[in-house]
């Protein structure tokens, strides 16, 4: 009773238009005063949560921006113009590539969407695509980038479920390329629609210029894959190298960053940080009521009362996570929901590093999927075409990664491998 | 939709009055300075653990205060420039007036809300002044005072634009 009210009026303050950071903490304090325990609970549950490995977050972020500002997100673009352009359909391509590229160095998918949004989209509707399906498929593409590592996401779903990053983020990589061949498969075939046909092959030298110039930028996923994979960085430190590399590409090498440019993408890094790890904060708040309610084991019962098949399991947990990604954001969901479900993964025998790939991936689909899908409003916001012409726009690439999410979910081996061989 | 982050540079928002100006000057230099320290502070640790194979033994625990600080203080400035995440279609659907009640609404619950975040943040600190941080030697305290002082912040920024909202003649202001 009382935790349905919980949720009617924090559902009712985030759908009434209050920032949802203030939906979950105002109706956490709320309870917590309706049930007379003590409100200092509120402080120590919000200053408990930015913890030492949430430092990944604003260093990962900051190398998403400065790639932005400096020049290097569009160096990677015609790197992959180069690769799949000359491909039917040849640009669609080169927006699911670049994304799986920059996936590589930013872990944020709205970093990623920004990023090559702003450069893509001009491009696709240059080339006869209409400015809906652009503005959807880089949405969609976009979705990649924190499934390929690094992940802001994954990082906070390690912090919560105790599981090591390192092997989340190995985790990611299969199905992160799995994403982007659904995407391509989808892409082209579409393109048939409007007769655009593969762009002008470049000439061999250019073509040999343009991988050259992006030579430096592709270095970097390489540093901070092979630096956590050979057990040299933690999550922390390698954003740290990736946000300090992508400083030193933008001023030195690609000279397009200005002193300007990079103050200003520092301040919007502290403005998304904060934004961020306050929701986190408040959802902490929120998370501890849920354990308080005894949800955890209510969840278990429910669960292995329904089946005791793992598949059956995961499938019920898929369904969840997918109708909780329309309504609520990635990091609230992965700091409610975790602690709930891992008694159940652990009854059944489910790997936590496998549901926890499974996880973000049905969370970056609820990016996608409205009323509550923060990638919907940010390419809203930056193409200005409306809210429900988007949405009705990305329906047709949610398809593919729907197909990319039952592989991962039914067959493991996909996310496990790499881990199991390179970690043990 | 999403809160727009469209206004530019907070100091140019706020260009109306000075006082208001400089707030934001001095709010966006802090938050650069924290992030830069943070990231100085993580480049040496790199630098001396993997070079000078030293490693510091304070700059994990510092690190976690100054990303307290950046959090609280970088959520006010959220505050300030409106850029907190935030489902405004249904609000955009209501008639005018119907959605400056609603907003200033809001604003009276998030400034209720803030209050009691400083006020029992402020007794976690004072309970905790004499818990000390094994790797720094100080008082964790230091740490978790962001939270009081950030929301106080966010406070003063509430009630200012709480009382832009209702001098106004309902000008948009999605909170």
């Amino acid at each position: 009773m009382t935790l349905s009210l919980l949720f009617a009026i924090w559902l009712g303050l985030m759908f009434g238009g209050m920032p949802v950071a203030y939906s979950l903490g105002i109706s956490s304090a709320i309870y917590i005063l309706g049930v007379g325990e003590n409100p200092i609970f509120i402080a120590q549950r919000m200053v408990a949560a930015p913890s030492f490995v949430l430092l990944a977050v604003p260093f990962f972020l900051l190398a998403g921006n400065l790639m932005n500002a400096g020049g290097i997100t569009r160096c990677l673009v015609d790197f992959a113009d180069v690769l799949v352009g000359w491909m039917r359909g040849g640009l669609a391509h080169v927006v699911v590539v670049t994304n799986m590229i920059m996936a590589g160095m930013s872990g944020s998918a709205v970093a990623d969407a920004t990023g090559t949004g702003s450069v893509l989209i001009p491009a696709l509707e240059q080339d006869g695509y209409p400015k809906e399906y652009a503005t959807a498929l880089v949405g969609a593409a976009a979705t990649i980038g924190p499934i390929i590592p690094p992940s802001i996401p994954m990082v906070i779903y390690g912090v919560t479920a105790g599981v090591s990053v390192g092997a989340l983020f190995l985790g990611g990589i299969i199905p992160g390329v799995i994403m982007g061949c659904a995407l391509m498969v989808k892409a082209g075939r579409d393109v048939r629609r409007w007769s655009t046909f593969g762009r002008a092959r470049p000439s061999r030298r250019e073509a040999m210029e343009r991988s050259v110039k992006a030579l430096p930028a592709i270095l970097l996923p390489v540093i901070i894959l092979g630096g956590i994979l050979g057990g040299a960085f933690t999550p922390t430190e390698a954003a740290v190298v990736a946000s300090l590399y992508a400083l030193f590409l933008g001023s030195l090498i690609y000279r397009e960053l200005t002193v300007r440019q990079a103050i200003q993408a520092v301040l919007s890094t502290c403005e998304t940080t904060a934004v961020l790890i306050y929701i986190i904060a408040t959802a902490n708040l929120f998370g501890w009521i849920m354990a308080r309610e005894q949800m955890p084991l209510l969840m278990v019962n429910f669960l292995t009362n329904l089946s005791s098949n793992r598949w059956v399991i995961l499938g019920l947990l898929n369904l969840l996570l997918l109708f909780l990604g329309t309504i609520m954001d990635a990091a609230p969901i992965i700091l409610i929901v975790t602690p709930l479900v891992l008694p159940v993964l652990a009854q059944v025998g489910i790997d936590p590093v496998h549901f926890g790939v499974v996880m973000v991936l049905n969370l970056m689909i609820g990016t996608l999927t409205p009323p509550y899908g923060i990638l919907l409003f940010m390419m809203s916001n930056l193409t200005g075409i409306p809210f429900h012409r988007v949405v009705r726009a990305v329906i047709p690439f949610l398809v593919p990664l729907l197909v990319a999410l039952a592989l991962t979910t039914y067959l493991p081996g996909l996310v496990m491998a790499i881990p199991r061989l390179l970690l043990g | 939709m999403l809160s727009p982050n469209s206004e530019g540079s907070s100091a140019e928002g706020a260009k109306g009055s000075r006082v208001g100006w400089q707030a934001s000057v001095l709010h966006e230099g802090v938050l650069i300075a924290l992030l830069g320290t943070l990231i100085l502070l993580g480049g040496l640790q790199v630098l001396l653990r993997y070079v000078f194979s030293s490693p510091l033994v304070w700059s994990e625990e510092f690190a976690s205060l100054l990303l307290l600080w950046l959090t609280f203080v970088g959520a006010a400035f959220a505050d300030r420039r409106r850029s907190h995440v935030a489902v405004t279609f249904l609000l955009d659907l209501c008639p005018k007036s119907v959605g400056r009640w609603l907003r200033a609404t809001w604003l009276v619950l998030i400034g209720a809300f803030l209050l009691l975040v400083v006020w029992q943040g402020w007794l976690l600190v004072w309970m905790h002044r004499d818990v000390e941080n094994p790797a720094l030697g100080y008082s964790v305290a230091f740490g978790e005072a962001a939270l009081p002082v950030g929301a106080a912040v966010a406070f003063a920024v509430t009630v200012r634009r709480l009382g832009k909202l209702l001098g106004s003649s309902g000008e948009v202001d999605p909170p």
